[in-house]
């Protein structure tokens, strides 16, 4: 849906000018799911709500209520996937309530975003992609990974006086860290990492000293169990080379900037690709506004 | 003095308090700007004094290549264009207040991070 009908003018356009749209994670508003018990009641009234009056329930389905919360109508899937049905199914919505055009309901903004982070924290965005077509490869997969302190200092070298060649290996801890998510877009309940790391090595070799700044190459490996679906376990392995480099100040224990990519990834038969990189707080600033 | 006279006396006297106090604004406003323009050298000074970054080489442009090249495109972020409700609660209570219908969808996984 989303790099489908949600990403249409015509679809984006109508919910924008007549609609107030929201998305519910099923996983979130179920029995265990993090979401509050007033949400998830509601979307147990609005089900329970559709199903005794025969308008149609689906776990992955559009349900259209009044502006008093009371039932109108639903599309699913299937229907909602069809080239020009969920427009046709807006605007009929729109045609019966005679709804005035307006503003969106709420200002949109970016659906992913870095969380809350201490100012003395590192913020890294990953990028995801697989190769091929299908539904789950319209779109790549985004993570933001928040090291605070005590964790990214360890990627720095144990001295902080370095000198070209100079090689250490990142503790597991942190590294794993960072290597969580390098897997392609799969079907994820929370963002809690759920993937078991059998191998990782993150190797750092000083490649140029100047001025108090350093650079040290990346070079890696992971052998990654992560199964597609969260609920249905199964031996599914990412395989992967890694490059990258970290600009430091070493006398400062400082970091500038950190990129990792996949050189050669697999995923069970599958090529991906992964990107990592550290975004600066003036970045996010900016990207924020503020 | 007749009255014009002394009419036309308050006005020349006005017109130069008038220029008086117009210089004295810009004199303020150019010791203001003038300010602000040394300080922000002076910062922008010390941040590029600061802060001193190495040139890039081979490795650096490759991989930074690959992970512009791999960021998410405007067009698969048109999602990010609709003006989504925080959660239900939120989306009824506004089509409560704006007389709409609400949109609710829903799914399987975490459509906001592409993992779903």
């Amino acid at each position: 849906m989303r790099a489908g009908p949600l990403s249409t003018n015509e679809v984006i356009a109508a919910l924008n000018r007549y609609f107030v749209p929201v998305v519910s994670s099923n996983y979130e508003t179920g029995d265990t799911g993090a979401a509050p018990p007033a949400e998830k009641a509601e979307r147990r009234r609005i089900y329970d709500d559709f199903f005794a009056r025969k308008l149609g329930v689906g776990d992955v389905h559009v349900y259209i209520l009044r502006p008093d919360r009371s039932s109108l109508c639903g599309l699913d899937i299937g229907s909602a996937l069809t080239q020009g049905k969920l427009a046709a199914f807006l605007e009929g919505v729109r045609s019966e309530l005679n709804i005035p055009a307006g503003p969106p309901a709420f200002p949109p903004h970016p659906a992913s975003a870095a969380p809350p982070a201490p100012a003395d924290a590192m913020i890294f965005h990953l990028v995801a992609r697989a190769g091929g077509q299908g539904s789950w490869h319209e779109f790549p997969s985004e993570n933001w990974i928040v090291l605070p302190r005590a964790a990214w200092s360890l990627l720095l070298p144990p001295e902080p006086v370095v000198a070209l060649h100079d090689s250490w290996r990142v503790p597991d801890a942190v590294a794993d860290k960072l290597l969580a998510w390098f897997y392609p877009q799969t079907e994820e309940i929370s963002l809690i990492p759920r993937s078991r790391i059998d191998q990782r090595e993150l190797r750092m070799t000083v490649t140029a000293v100047q001025n108090g700044v350093a650079r040290a190459r990346i070079d890696g490996s992971l052998k990654l169990m992560h199964s597609f679906y969260p609920h249905k376990p199964h031996d599914d392995f990412v395989n992967a080379q890694l490059l990258g480099f970290m600009d430091f100040v070493p006398r400062e224990g400082r970091i500038q900037r950190l990129r990792l990519i996949t050189r050669k990834a697999t995923y069970v038969d599958s090529d991906f690709e992964v990107t990592l990189r550290s975004v600066s707080r003036e970045t996010l600033d900016a990207q924020s506004g503020q | 003095m007749s009255r014009q006279s002394r009419v036309g006396q308050a006005e020349r006297l006005s017109r130069q308090l008038c220029i008086l106090r117009l210089r004295r604004h810009y004199n303020n406003d150019m010791r203001i700007l003038a300010g602000t323009a040394l300080s922000s050298v002076l910062i922008l000074g010390s941040a590029l004094a600061a802060e001193v970054w190495l040139k890039g080489d081979a490795l650096v442009s490759s991989v930074e290549k690959k992970v512009q090249a791999f960021e998410p495109t405007r067009e698969e972020r048109r999602f990010d264009q609709i003006g989504w409700a925080p959660g239900i609660l939120a989306a009824e209570a506004r089509a409560r207040e704006m007389g709409r219908p609400v949109f609710l969808f829903t799914y399987d996984g975490k459509i906001e991070t592409g993992r779903c």
